[in-house]
């Protein structure tokens, strides 16, 4: 069986710590920088190798926020596609699997987006503006912003 | 199942034995734990007439029986000794994570008794406990202390360890000083951190990793998930904070409101406890100029303590453990004025208060780097500020002369000197020295004690009796006099006791001046808002859980499903009634007579202000109130003394039976 890892929604995280104090190993901490609304605040995120892939984070999150999956080089980001994509690559949840070290770019590859249109959309990655080429991480959330896509 | 661990560590330094101790399950039954288990434990093992400072002195850290459980705002610590400066019951109150690490030792709570000869800390990792020597952290300040500590124990546990210590103040026995930790959080108040320092203990330092229990995690989780995606959709538009002054300004002419507790909470979230700056500053609730202005003498300094300016330079927020509010910061100041070190905890409001416009300093920079000279001290902001305050006037009155004071000019809102008075009081050098044991001692060695705001022998926090009677029947009947987070009407109004407890009156619109009516119903309202106060602290709850009010944050239910019990409102109440006694019982113990306790003459308007939305106000029916309060728990209206009645209807005659 392979090692299962801690999977972070983090939309529904309040940052309240409670799965970095459960952590037997103090692997997780509270160290991950980023916005939640608009607020900067800090998110949990493994440090390092060493998780054991217990499972109490995900036992201690009081708002669900923690899946453990198994690792497989694999990372699921949320991307909120820009209008007129193909979906068909996206979960219920608007949830994909990416290979690791994927960027911004091979987001829109996979939800067939045009280069042409691709230069004129605005890219969040948690919140924060990023360039086309920034490195995604598990558990990312990647909005689209098309200018004239209409509310 | 329920919450509690079941034990507790007893370390005596003395004797360097660290043994572990069972408690019987009606203490936790009665008590929770928390404060209501240091009470109880403090109240059996202190002797009458103990020295604060001697080795019969215990120094308890205990954390609330609903840390750990997944219960949000639970993460908080309390300190409990006979306190130094009262030399009655003390307590401190303090968050980051070393609630949760107490238990994940396995323990309730740790109590430390005896000297050490030497320095030392004390290590627990949830196998086993022992003292080591920490001569070589002696001398360092709290925050270099935790960072070394951590260096030295890296790859040694499994488990990041959790460090509690105390900086320089607490070393040097300054009577003011409390106990840190995650680089700046303090339980500051009742000189807790010179008991610590006078044991020679320089720090506590938890690596445990056990699993802590609880009878229905799904039903707590199932509660805390609903607070916490109600407060995911709590936001404010950014920049409201300028015009919370404003706002201020009506609050202090307008009649007293109920408040929807979701209100208190979007406020924290937002800025943090310095959103409270601007209001008290022109509302009458801040005290000005050493407890004597109104807020004409700092007109405008509402913009100058706006909380939109800090939070400007927030690098990041700052939760502690099993918080979804963040009202912490992390501050970047460097560069700043003033600014002696890079980064700094956001200061709270107290911290803002003390040093702001109790000194009429209009630097916000000074503060900032105030803040974090005194946290790293390990020195409470609100004593120290009080007590510089008290300097300031008596040098501006010619009680203190120049010589006295070294050549500084302690003029009001002479930034500099301040800054280096606070330094000198950190250091016990000359002058400083004189004023690093508080405002009483201080004002006993030079006189002006009329300008010397102590309750009991301890400084009162930053709101003002006179702009709420209820907080000032807390400051003086309270067993740890002059804490201001017991009680107080803008607290009541937004809590709805009434709804989880039946004899709680409820909260309604009412002009001020009928706070200062001593009717049973005032009497019930003090009662009812201390009993809720010390059954959050029994949990381990925060005090700004108790502000977002009991439909936000479910105590009641968290408790029934955390320990798997099904009692009503009533009987909790039972509960912080019953702890609220045993402290009481405790000061009447060690001799202190709580009659004797009084507000300053000042806070009672004597004479009153004569401008201000305080203006003419006088405290004439304070006594009477607290007699009524006394009244109202089944104490002695006269003495403040637990009537036998009462001791016998909580059951604590029967508790303190069962002692070890």
């Amino acid at each position: 069986m392979t090692k299962k890892q801690p999977v972070f929604d983090y939309l529904n995280c309040v940052s309240c710590g409670i799965c970095a104090q459960a952590c037997p190993v103090s692997v997780l901490a509270m160290k991950r920088e980023g916005k939640s609304g608009k607020y900067r605040n800090v998110f949990p995120e493994p440090e390092g190798a060493g998780c054991l892939g217990c499972g109490q984070c995900a036992k201690a999150c009081p708002m669900d926020a923690i899946v453990m999956e198994e690792a497989s080089g694999q990372m699921r980001v949320k991307i909120l596609p820009p209008h007129g994509s193909d979906r068909s690559a996206l979960d219920e949840r608007s949830w994909a699997e990416l290979p690791e070290g994927s960027t911004v770019r091979d987001v829109l590859k996979l939800v067939r987006c045009s280069p042409v249109k691709a230069k004129l959309l605005l890219v969040s990655v948690n919140g924060e503006r990023s360039p086309l080429d920034r490195e995604l991480h598990d558990g990312d959330v990647v909005g689209f912003f098309f200018p004239v896509s209409g509310g | 199942m329920t919450s509690f661990m079941g034990k507790v560590l007893c370390a005596d330094l003395s004797t360097g034995a660290c043994e572990a101790k069972q408690i019987p399950p009606e203490v936790y039954e009665a008590l929770l734990a928390g404060k209501g288990l240091a009470a109880w434990y403090l109240y059996n093992n202190i002797p009458a007439g103990a020295d604060p400072l001697g080795p019969e002195n215990i120094l308890a850290f205990a954390a609330g029986a609903l840390c750990g459980t997944g219960a949000f705002l639970s993460g908080r610590w309390t300190v409990a000794c006979k306190s130094p400066l009262t030399g009655g019951w003390g307590d401190a109150n303090c968050g980051g994570l070393f609630a949760p690490a107490i238990k994940q030792c396995g323990y309730d709570a740790i109590f430390v008794s005896g000297v050490s000869e030497k320095p030392v800390y004390l290590f627990c990792d949830g196998k086993s406990a022992e003292l080591r020597d920490a001569s070589e952290y002696w001398g360092h300040d709290a925050v270099e202390t935790e960072k070394t500590l951590h260096e030295a124990l890296d790859g040694v546990c499994r488990k990041k360890p959790c460090v509690a210590c105390i900086g320089p103040a607490g070393e040097k026995l300054s009577l003011i000083a409390g106990i840190c930790n995650e680089g700046g959080r303090i339980a500051a108040r009742s000189g807790v951190g010179a008991v610590m320092g006078s044991k020679r203990l320089k720090a506590v330092v938890l690596a445990g990793s056990r699993p802590m229990p609880c009878a229905d995690p799904d039903r707590v989780r199932a509660l805390s998930k609903e607070l916490g995606q109600k407060l995911l959709k709590l936001t404010i538009p950014s920049g409201l904070g300028v015009f919370i002054g404003a706002g201020g300004r009506m609050m202090g002419r307008l009649p007293s409101i109920p408040l929807d507790g979701s209100l208190t909470s979007i406020m924290f979230r937002e800025w943090g406890t310095p959103a409270n700056t601007p209001l008290a500053i022109t509302s009458g609730d801040g005290p000005i100029k050493n407890w004597g202005g109104t807020p004409q003498d700092a007109r405008l300094m509402d913009l100058a303590y706006s909380p939109e300016q800090i939070n400007r330079i927030e690098t990041a927020k700052y939760h502690c453990y099993s918080c979804p509010l963040g009202c912490g910061g992390r501050l970047n100041i460097r560069g700043r004025k003033y600014a002696g070190y890079d980064e700094t905890h956001k200061p709270e409001y107290e911290t803002i208060e003390a040093f702001g416009p109790l000194l009429l300093n209009w630097s916000m920079d000074s503060i900032f780097q105030l803040n974090e000279m005194l946290n790293r001290a390990g020195m409470d902001t609100i004593s120290a500020g009080n007590t510089v305050a008290w300097a300031i006037e008596c040098y501006e009155n010619g009680v203190l002369t120049v010589r006295q004071t070294e050549g500084l000019a302690l003029n009001w809102g002479n930034t500099e000197a301040i800054l280096e008075l606070v330094r000198k009081m950190i250091a016990r050098e000359g002058f400083g020295d004189a004023l690093a044991d508080g405002v009483k001692r201080a004002s006993e060695r030079f006189g002006g004690k009329e300008y010397a705001m102590h309750v009991g022998g301890q400084e009162p926090g930053m709101h003002d009796a006179r702009n709420d009677p209820q907080l000032g029947v807390h400051f003086a009947a309270e067993p740890a006099p002059g804490k201001h987070t017991v009680g107080m009407s803008i607290q009541y109004g937004a809590m709805s006791l009434c709804d989880v407890c039946s004899w709680a009156p409820p909260a309604r619109l009412h002009l001020k001046a009928e706070d200062l009516e001593d009717t049973e119903e005032m009497a019930l309202i003090s009662k009812a808002n201390a009993c809720y106060s010390m059954l959050t602290d029994g949990a381990g709850g925060c005090y700004y859980g108790e502000m977002m009010g009991v439909h936000m944050w479910k105590l009641v239910d968290y408790l029934n499903a955390a320990e798997g019990w099904e009692h009503d409102g009533d009987h909790y109440m039972e509960i912080g009634e019953r702890i609220q006694t045993l402290r009481q019982l405790f000061n009447v113990k060690q001799g202190v007579d709580p009659a004797s306790v009084r507000l300053p003459k000042r806070m009672l308007g004597e004479p009153p202000l004569n401008a201000g939305p305080l203006k003419g106000v006088t405290l004439g029916s304070h006594r009477a109130q607290v007699s009524a309060h006394w009244r109202a728990f089944g104490w002695d209206e006269k003495t403040g003394v637990p009537l036998p009645e009462t001791v016998a209807r909580l059951g604590i005659d029967k508790l303190t039976e069962a002692a070890p």
